[in-house]
């Protein structure tokens, strides 16, 4: 038998050890699998829309992709949906002229998924560039 | 002394040792060509299958090495395995990270089942197959017990889509679509039309090199000590009883990864029904690659499934376009997966009695 | 109370549990609204329709070959002479021996075979019985869709060839035994005494056949097969007498069965049947060595009236609908439950 060694006040021989530690690694891994994996619906909004007091409007017709995806059109007061599968992401929004036949701009936003606050987001807060761009969940 | 490998001696005992996976391959041989089947159909859907259940049927190794004979209850891994996957398609979690998280939290219960089922086959030495065949059934009421009613109250369920419309209990059908086929096209291939599921090969391999190097560890030499003789073993100090449920804890932890990867790649679940087959079709593979109840290798798990596989497939129209009926077909099929078993767990207990007969006329000096 | 103890541990703690959820089921049911007549008199019929089939069990346990789960054998050969008796088209009593007198030949050749495999593999009985069961019913499914039965009322009519998957027996003999001195009291409650009358003829019939030399040499077979060989008895021949018997009463057990139900269940009907026969016998205390007609009475009882009572009862208290999940869970149990018991060694 091999000599314990106390760990915190608790006596433990190696094998615990080894053991408790594989347990702790499989836990960290199920977590960075569970945040990496999880799949998210971002919901994409291209209305008018307050947020704390700032009101946001659509400049027009826009091409939105996430990651690189494919990119959907967004008319005014449509409402797009993109599955994805982890928190952090890039998203590219085309901004087009009044003709509807020309990029005018585009804007590239990296985000983290905050899952307290939700999935719903602004097309019209993200090209202003606000810091908030989160439609709040109704209560 | 005469080098002829194919005296006649030899080739009498290569076929009567073979003797079931010959039987098959005629059948598929006469099958085949009366089905109508395309040979690269059959390819892919062979390349399919093998990748999908070999990993189920490799778990059953062990347990015969340790002296369990077939272990039915492989089941309650499968069982263990698909709780974890309605909690990651609860919890939205998507791909191969899906897939790997449903194995590592279905892990502790695989393990748990494991030690429960080979306890119980310890207090039923001898009659080791008929109580995991029954101890399936029984685990099978249980685990409806908890699925049907349990999940949706006691285990919390968000998403409504798993859940029946009286607001717990889950569907009979489960949607697996967020890690359909992960595994398989984690590393995609094509060659000439026939997509090739690499990753899943690579785990496949994995485990059959984890098998054979099990087979050499000092815990591997104890199973096979115990399966050639419990009282031999004991006496020379292994501890029986625990090696024998490690043997079960293993295989129901392997059937339970198992049972993830087929799902993976059908993409849903009936979750009622899913692993009843499984163990079944399995058991049945394995046999039919030659396997019997006391001796099973890797080459027999491969085989297995092919030739299994292959009279699967080709009876339904093997059936339609020599008599008629399709559903002959699938009778006939259902007919000799089960004949089958009946017929190697026949063999091989005529031969055990034999061994005894044997034994105990040597004892009483040819009375 | 040291009595009560010695009393439970002899019954085994399982069957005290189940007798006294069965008493409580039955209490409870008229608080559930659920009526104690038709209660009672389901308990009865499915205890006359199941009841010969547990009977089946016992040869082949006294002689030692096991639990019968091979019983689908037996079952087939009931079911064709059922089939042909319709075809033939008699009804009545007439009927239901039509189709025994055509059973019994053919269950008494399967037994046979069967008895011949079973002596092959001594040890290994029950798990391959069980598959024998399957293989024949798998079997038995190719069979039913090719064999040249005509009656517009068994074969599909589309094709016009192929037996369906359930036939009824109305008009034929539907209820033919069970009618018999049978009598109703109230709306609810019928007492198919025609059926009792019977069972308690074939428990006569086996109980004389165990005391009978023959039935003692089987029972010392299956006790002690070195002894009963030193003795001069044919430990071979006895089983496969066990065996036979064991068939053929599966094969009455059926007709009896299917008279009641009202139903002939083809194709996949037959392939679980053995289990709440076995389970049945179970709980009524008999082991896998050692079986008695009384353990065939009281388990068949006990069983049929959890299978009765449970789905009324705790659906009405819980509002879900929990029969089949307790059904499974009960009767797989008791099986689990005996074959772990721990056999004493014997010289």
């Amino acid at each position: 038998m091999e000599t314990p060694d106390p760990i915190g006040g608790i006596l433990l021989n190696k094998r615990m050890t080894v053991n408790l530690g594989l347990v702790i690694l499989f836990a960290i891994i199920a977590i960075l699998l569970y945040n990496s994996g999880k799949g998210y619906n971002l919901l994409l909004d291209n209305q008018t829309v307050t947020i704390n007091g700032v009101t946001f409007e659509p400049t027009g017709t826009v091409f939105v992709s996430v990651d690189d995806g494919e990119p959907v059109e967004l008319w005014v007061d449509d409402r797009g949906m993109a599955t994805v599968k982890g928190k952090k992401h890039v998203l590219k929004i085309e901004v087009l002229d009044e003709d509807e036949n020309m990029v005018l701009y585009s804007v590239e936003k990296r985000f983290s998924i905050d899952p307290e606050k939700g999935t719903l987001f602004s097309i019209p807060a993200i090209i202003a560039g606000s810091s908030e761009w989160v439609i709040p969940k109704e209560r | 002394m005469s080098r002829k490998i194919f005296t006649r001696d030899n080739v009498q005992h290569f076929l009567i040792s073979n003797a079931v996976p010959i039987i098959f391959i005629l059948l598929s041989a006469f099958a085949i060509p009366v089905s109508k089947f395309s040979g690269q159909y059959l390819v892919q859907e062979m390349l399919v299958r093998l990748s999908r259940d070999s990993f189920l049927v490799l778990s059953l190794l062990i347990p015969i090495m340790a002296g369990m004979g077939l272990n039915f209850g492989m089941v309650l891994g499968a069982m263990a395995g698909e709780i974890g996957l309605i909690l990651i398609t609860d919890w939205n979690i998507m791909g191969i990270q899906g897939m790997v998280l449903a194995m590592i939290i279905s892990t502790p219960l695989a393990v748990i089942l494991g030690w429960m089922c080979g306890s119980i086959l310890n207090r039923a030495k001898g009659r080791e197959m008929v109580t995991s065949f029954i101890l399936g059934f029984f685990m099978n009421g249980v685990y409806q017990l908890v699925v049907l009613y349990g999940f949706g109250k006691v285990v919390p369920i968000r998403n409504p889509q798993l859940l029946l419309s009286r607001g717990f209990g889950i569907r009979n059908v489960t949607n697996l679509e967020g890690i359909r086929k992960c595994l398989d096209n984690f590393i995609p291939l094509n060659i000439g039309g026939v997509s090739i599921p690499v990753a899943t090969f690579l785990v496949i391999a994995l485990f059959c090199l984890f098998v054979l190097w099990f087979k050499n560890t000092k815990l591997g030499q104890d199973m096979r000590a115990v399966g050639q003789d419990m009282d031999v073993a004991r006496s020379a100090g292994i501890e029986v009883e625990k090696t024998r449920v490690i043997s079960i804890v293993i295989s129901t932890v392997l059937a339970c990864y198992g049972q993830i990867i087929f799902l993976q790649n059908i993409g849903t679940m009936n979750t009622y029904n899913s692993h009843e087959q499984a163990g079944m079709f399995a058991i049945a593979a394995l046999l039919v690659g030659g396997a019997s109840v006391a001796k099973a290798t890797i080459p027999n798990v491969f085989v297995g499934v092919v030739l299994f596989h292959l009279m699967f497939v080709v009876s339904p129209m093997a059936g339609k376009y020599l008599i008629g009926q399709a559903q002959l077909g699938e009778y006939f099929r259902v007919f000799v997966s089960y004949g089958i078993i009946a017929i190697a767990l026949a063999l091989h207990a005529w031969k055990r009695y034999k061994d005894k007969e044997r034994a105990r006329r040597s004892l009483r000096g040819n009375a | 109370m040291k009595r009560i103890l010695q009393f439970i541990e002899r019954v085994g703690w399982p069957r005290v549990i189940i007798a006294i959820f069965l008493l409580s089921l039955f209490i409870a049911a008229p608080f559930v609204r659920v009526r104690i007549d038709a209660s009672i008199s389901d308990t009865l019929v499915r205890f006359g329709m199941n009841g010969v089939m547990v009977l089946a069990m016992v040869p082949m346990i006294q002689a030692g070959c096991g639990l019968n789960f091979g019983l689908p054998l037996g079952i087939i050969a009931g079911l064709v002479g059922a089939v042909t008796s319709i075809e033939m088209g008699i009804t009545g009593l007439a009927g239901i021996l039509a189709a025994m007198v055509i059973a019994v030949p053919i269950a008494t050749l399967l037994g046979l075979g069967y008895g011949i495999l079973l002596n092959k593999v001594k040890g290994g009985e029950m798990m391959i019985a069980t598959y024998v069961g399957f293989s024949s019913v798998a079997f038995m499914c190719i069979m039913w869709l090719m064999l040249p039965y005509k009656s517009p009322n068994m074969v599909w009519g589309y094709a016009g060839a192929g037996l369906r998957t359930t036939i009824s027996v109305e008009g034929y003999w539907d209820r033919a035994i069970s009618n018999v001195a049978s009598f109703n009291f109230g709306e609810f409650f019928y007492c198919p005494t025609g059926m009792f009358l019977f069972f308690a003829f074939m428990c006569f019939l086996i109980w004389i056949f165990m005391h009978t030399k023959t039935g003692t040499a089987m029972t010392t077979v299956g006790s002690n097969p070195e002894y009963a060989r030193s003795a001069g008895v044919d430990v071979d021949r006895m089983r496969i007498i066990s065996v036979i018997l064991s068939t053929v009463l599966g094969a009455i057990g059926i007709i009896v069965y299917q008279q009641s139900f009202g139903f002939i269940q083809l194709y996949m009907g037959p392939f679980y049947m053995a289990f709440p026969a076995v389970a049945a016998i179970l709980i009524g205390g008999a082991s896998v060595h050692k079986a008695t007609i009384l353990n065939v009475v009281i388990g068949t009882f006990l069983f049929q009236g959890i299978l009765t009572m449970t789905p009324s009862v705790i659906n009405s208290l819980i509002e879900t609908d929990m029969s089949e999940v307790i059904r499974i869970i009960v009767s797989n149990g008791m099986i689990l439950y005996a074959l772990t018991r721990v056999v004493k060694v014997r010289s």
